[in-house]
């Protein structure tokens, strides 16, 4: 009876190890994910900052008076 | 004998009137003999805005030479920009900006893209043609009674002397708080 008894107890803490185990395993796998996916995302923006910015080559509508103001603030600060 | 008196009164009536619109600050009329019409010299008034204002009251149809290039050393050149880029002002928006910038002598579209290769002549130009096209809504402004004769003679009497500025190649610091200035100033019918 005895031996049961502590069979019974052994069988509950060992499903009970074992459920922890899972638990861990499955916050690793979730930690894992999430180291694998943070790379890309910092590879992505790094990838985005890094790259050349493409000149907005177009040009002036020139229509109001604002417009022509606006033109001219830009090229005096362009002035050498 | 007294026809002679009347016609004499009369002429000097005229003068007086005529004297009395233009002002003392030089000029010249002259009445043509045959025909009787007066013709206003604006060239010989002693200040810019005294020549402006009088060609805004007078409109008259001959070329003269562009205000901002009589001080400078080099006025040919000026005076040719002057004349390559009227044929911008019938135009409007990007075309308008375009043509600007072609004349100016641009080889880039946009003006930070054009201060990387060349931000001197060019620019300075391009200035120009900007501030002559708010010269042209003034005119415009003055033509509609949108503002009154003096105050359109100060604004482009303004936009002239900041035009002498740059094209002396002063540098943009002073060019700067004068456009700024002209900005507070600037009508609002003319917005």
């Amino acid at each position: 009876m005895k031996k049961i008894f502590i069979l019974i107890i052994l069988i509950l803490i060992v499903s009970c190890s074992a459920e922890e185990s899972t638990n861990i395993q499955i916050t690793d796998s979730i930690d894992t994910k999430e180291i694998v996916e943070s790379p890309e995302t910092v590879e992505n923006s790094e990838t985005e900052e890094s790259e050349p910015v493409i000149e907005d080559d177009k040009y002036t509508t020139l229509k109001t008076s604002q417009d022509t103001f606006n033109a001219l603030d830009e090229a005096v600060d362009a002035l050498e | 004998m007294k026809k002679l008196a009347i016609i004499i009164l009369l002429t000097l009536l005229f003068s007086f009137f005529v004297s009395a619109k233009i002002g003392s600050t030089g000029g010249v009329i002259s009445v043509d003999p045959i025909y009787g019409t007066v013709t206003i010299d604006c060239e010989l008034f002693d200040t810019p805005r005294n020549r402006i204002k009088c060609r805004l009251e007078n409109n008259p149809t001959e070329e003269t030479i562009p205000e901002p290039c009589r001080v400078l050393t080099k006025k040919g050149k000026c005076i040719q920009y002057y004349e390559d880029v009227i044929p911008c002002y019938a135009m409007e928006g990007q075309a308008k900006d375009e043509c600007f910038k072609e004349k100016a002598g641009f080889s880039k579209k946009s003006i930070k893209a054009q201060a990387v290769l060349d931000n001197n002549w060019p620019m300075r130009y391009y200035i120009s043609a900007l501030l002559y096209d708010l010269e042209e809504m003034v005119e415009d402004a003055f033509t509609d009674e949108k503002i009154d004769i003096d105050t359109a003679a100060d604004l482009i009497d303004e936009l002239v002397s900041i035009k002498i500025d740059v094209l002396l190649e002063k540098p943009g610091k002073i060019i700067k708080p004068r456009i700024k200035a002209l900005k507070s100033n600037w009508p609002g019918a003319l917005s």
